[in-house]
């Protein structure tokens, strides 16, 4: 079920009807947000709602497990347990063929034949957004930072909670489960900032990330593009991405604190970073922060002298690059990320240390960098990214080129005036201070645009559903 | 304990809501109040690819150019042939142009419209070259929508389907506030949003302009995902053969031949189903001759999808076909 479908609209006021005749019993809402969570999963296929519930299973189990044993050796026998069957089920669904495939080709490289079948499984929708999540659960166990949990209630509804479980934010035990243990409060600013997001979000997907497809999706598709036709793609698939991730983003946390909750941001206006390392303080944040707190940090983090460093933030990004996706050009993409993030700590080990860049210098050169990162990400072949990379050198623009760009700016237009008001502001929630009447007729002129957009077709679905 | 309470009274609620649905309803309003004084821009309905073709076909056979050997017949003859390329290979460069339409009209239209161009420049059709793909033989169907746009045009009727919004569409004024605002605003998207199928809407008016009518499918064929598996004709497609029979002159020649498909997509018999297809065809379109010179498949890395041949396969075809309309020509006579 889309957040941008009829389906959806018509369940989340079900739900919301629901969750207001439970409102006298804390049991109940759980209960409720996990029947409804596991219905919204099993739209998709009812069958991967296995899936959800092993995973639940054994994090609810392990962490008991953890709290009963104090040998060290006993919970870290748990810990590894966890490990093993939340990224064995990950691994299989996801990686398994990519694997199996490439060490294929390796092998035929070296004249040897394999014949292995290939398992060809449907990669289950959001299997690594909750597969992190409830990790990070059994982990702060583990180190002692969080008391397990005994309501199973309420560590159903922490893993499954459907406003964010199929893309996002991954969410902290340490945050959303003490507010599945507390009565909650739903005020009118709550109220007028959940409708907010949410009208917001939907119209960056229906509006705006779902228009930019027109831009991208030719020129990924088509032969023999030249330089402005890819820039123009590139540029339009760094909105489009941005739009449709931040998009559900801002609808899962407007859904949320419709129902008195909060969840974490995971976007803090990354397109105006001036360092490679800024932008990931700012892009998809819930998941840079659990790579750091749960890979980096116990790899060693920065402790380890320089080149140790370098290394562990090279392991950091090939491996969220591959978190992305069981294909090559993320794994490119997080080779280049990583290769970012070393140049920019050597810069500032060293030369920054006497010179510092202008902040446009840096904000032009970060935006260069993390578009040809998008162009590497969107590609499907390494035959792709070299015809589209040489095609960088082929400057012979068709008629149609200004008009693509005008009418580019003119969709990027609501977004850009948004965000520069929110940067000057230094407020994400800007729009939220305004007058009600100014706010109303802004949220009235959305859903008009939304409902023009809408379109008589299928929902499209949304880019990081696949991850 | 409670799970949770509601800071917020039916009053608030109500503010809340009615502030957005006064500034929806003061926009609807607004639209509704110019369309009734008439400020708002006219209506710019963007085509669909189906009848972008269909309206450069037409508009084709109805301008100036000329043309001595005309190509009809599907997309898969449309995507198929560079009329360019045959012109400049064919001997005294008699121009060719790619009449070619789609799969969703049936065989007669692709004969309307050569017919349609002959009618109007008498005297320099020498040859038309049916080409079209075994699936169009063997499922006749065609779109409703699509046969009424184009008897619309050839009629010389306004072009627009005319359709009565429903009641929501009409109270929101969306189909007008599409028409005459977003299609005026971003007339690229609208186009693009409609046009995807060939590239592009834009791409496909210069590349028919440059190439003579014909287009070049996007995309990348990996492996057959449909196969043939029947070869039996469709009966409405042997009267559709009969009246494209009628519309092209005696004194034109007519010339048949089926595309090629990708040699996964169908069985070892396939040449003998489909020398059946095109003898049984014939016997209602009478044509003057196959062109014998066409294989039944081809590498799948010259398609662009199941049916369609990419640019690479163009050529390919392309020079197989000027050999073929070449002396000593590879026609085969047809009973």
């Amino acid at each position: 079920m889309l957040f941008n479908s009829i389906d959806f609209l018509i369940f989340f006021s079900v739900f919301l009807l629901g969750y207001f005749l439970v409102r006298h019993h804390l049991r109940a809402r759980n209960w409720l947000i996990v029947v409804a969570s596991y219905i919204f999963y099993a739209w998709w296929d009812y069958r991967f709602v296995a899936l959800l519930l092993w995973s639940t299973a054994v994090d609810y189990l392990v962490a008991l497990g953890m709290a009963r044993w104090n040998s060290s050796n006993h919970r870290k026998a748990l810990l590894l347990l966890s490990l093993v069957s939340n990224l064995g089920v990950l691994f299989f669904f996801k990686y398994f063929d990519f694997f199996r495939e490439s060490m294929r080709l390796l092998l035929a490289d070296f004249g040897m034949q394999t014949h292995w079948g290939s398992l060809q499984f449907i990669l289950p929708v959001g299997i690594s957004f909750y597969t992190f999540q409830t990790l990070s659960y059994t982990i702060d166990v583990y180190r002692g930072k969080l008391a397990p949990t005994r309501d199973i209630a309420q560590f159903m509804a922490f893993v499954a909670f459907f406003p964010q479980l199929v893309a996002g934010p991954i969410e902290r035990a340490s945050h959303l489960l003490p507010q599945l243990a507390t009565s909650l409060r739903i005020d009118l600013r709550m109220l007028e900032s959940g409708i907010w997001l949410f009208v917001w979000g939907l119209f960056k997907k229906v509006v705006l990330a779902d228009s930019f497809a027109y831009f991208v999706d030719p020129v990924f598709t088509f032969v023999e593009p030249e330089a402005s036709q890819t820039l123009i793609a590139v540029s339009a698939f760094a909105l489009q991405i941005y739009c449709d991730f931040s998009g559900y983003t801002d609808m899962a946390r407007g859904m949320a604190r419709m129902l008195g909750f909060d969840l974490m941001q995971n976007f803090n206006l990354p397109y105006f970073a001036t360092s490679v390392q800024d932008f990931w303080r700012r892009w998809h944040i819930s998941l840079s922060t659990w790579l750091r707190d749960y890979l980096y940090l116990p790899l060693g983090g920065n402790r380890l002298g320089s080149v140790r460093t370098y290394v562990n933030l090279m392991i950091v990004m090939l491996l969220g690059g591959l978190w992305h996706g069981a294909a090559w050009n993320f794994v490119a993409w997080g080779l280049w990320q990583g290769g970012g993030l070393v140049v920019n700590r050597l810069w500032s080990d060293t030369i920054s240390t006497r010179w510092k860049m202008p902040a446009w210098a840096g904000w032009t050169l970060t935006i260069l960098f993390t578009l040809y990162g998008w162009l590497l990400f969107r590609c499907s072949s390494a035959d792709q990214v070299l015809q589209l990379t040489g095609s960088l050198a082929n400057w012979s623009p068709e008629f149609w080129v200004p008009l693509q760009v005008r009418e580019l700016l003119l969709l990027a237009s609501p977004l850009l005036l948004m965000q520069i008001r929110q940067w000057r502001s230094n407020d994400a929630e800007v729009v939220t201070r305004l007058p009600g009447w100014a706010r109303g007729v802004l949220q009235g002129l959305l859903i008009y645009l939304i409902i023009l957009f809408w379109g008589s077709e299928e929902p499209a679905s949304f880019i990081y559903f696949q991850f | 304990m409670n799970s949770h309470e509601y800071q917020i009274n039916p009053a608030m609620l109500v503010r809340l809501l009615a502030a957005t649905v006064m500034g929806l309803a003061v926009l609807v309003i607004g639209i509704h109040v110019g369309l009734v004084l008439n400020v708002l821009p006219a209506p710019e309905v963007p085509m669909n690819s189906d009848q972008f073709m269909m309206h450069q076909r037409h508009e084709f056979t109805r301008g100036d150019d000329r043309a001595e050997i005309l190509i009809i017949g599907d997309s898969t003859s449309l995507m198929g042939v560079d009329a360019l390329r045959l012109t400049e290979q064919l001997p005294g460069h008699p121009r060719v142009y790619n009449l070619g339409l789609f799969l969703g009209l049936p065989l007669n239209a692709y004969g309307e419209a050569a017919g349609d161009f002959i009618q109007r420049h008498p005297g320099q059709i020498k040859t038309v070259v049916l080409l079209t793909t075994a699936w169009r033989l063997i499922d006749a169907r065609a779109l409703e929508v699509n046969i009424e746009f184009w008897q619309r045009l050839r009629d010389g009727g306004d072009s627009t389907p005319g359709q009565t919004a429903p009641v929501l569409d009409r109270s929101f004024a969306i189909t007008d506030s599409k028409e005459r605002l977003i299609s005026r605003m971003l007339p690229f998207l609208a186009h693009e949003k409609s046009g995807i199928y060939y590239g592009r809407i834009l791409r496909a008016e210069q590349h028919l302009n440059e190439f003579n009518g014909t287009l070049v499918s996007p995309g990348f064929y990996n492996r057959a995902d449909q196969e043939m598996v029947t070869w039996e004709m469709d009966a409405a497609a042997r009267d559709q053969g009969a009246a494209i029979r009628k519309l092209i002159p005696r004194d034109v020649e007519l010339l048949f031949g089926i595309m090629p498909l990708p040699e996964t997509s169908v069985s070892v018999n396939a040449p003998v189903e489909r020398a059946n297809l095109i003898r049984t065809f014939n016997e209602t379109l009478q044509a003057d001759g196959a062109l014998s010179g066409i294989p039944t498949t081809l590498p799948d890395g010259l398609f662009a999808d199941h049916v369609h041949l990419n640019k690479r396969g163009q050529e390919w075809f392309t020079d197989r076909l000027a050999e073929s309309l070449r002396p000593p020509r590879g026609i085969k006579r047809l009973e």
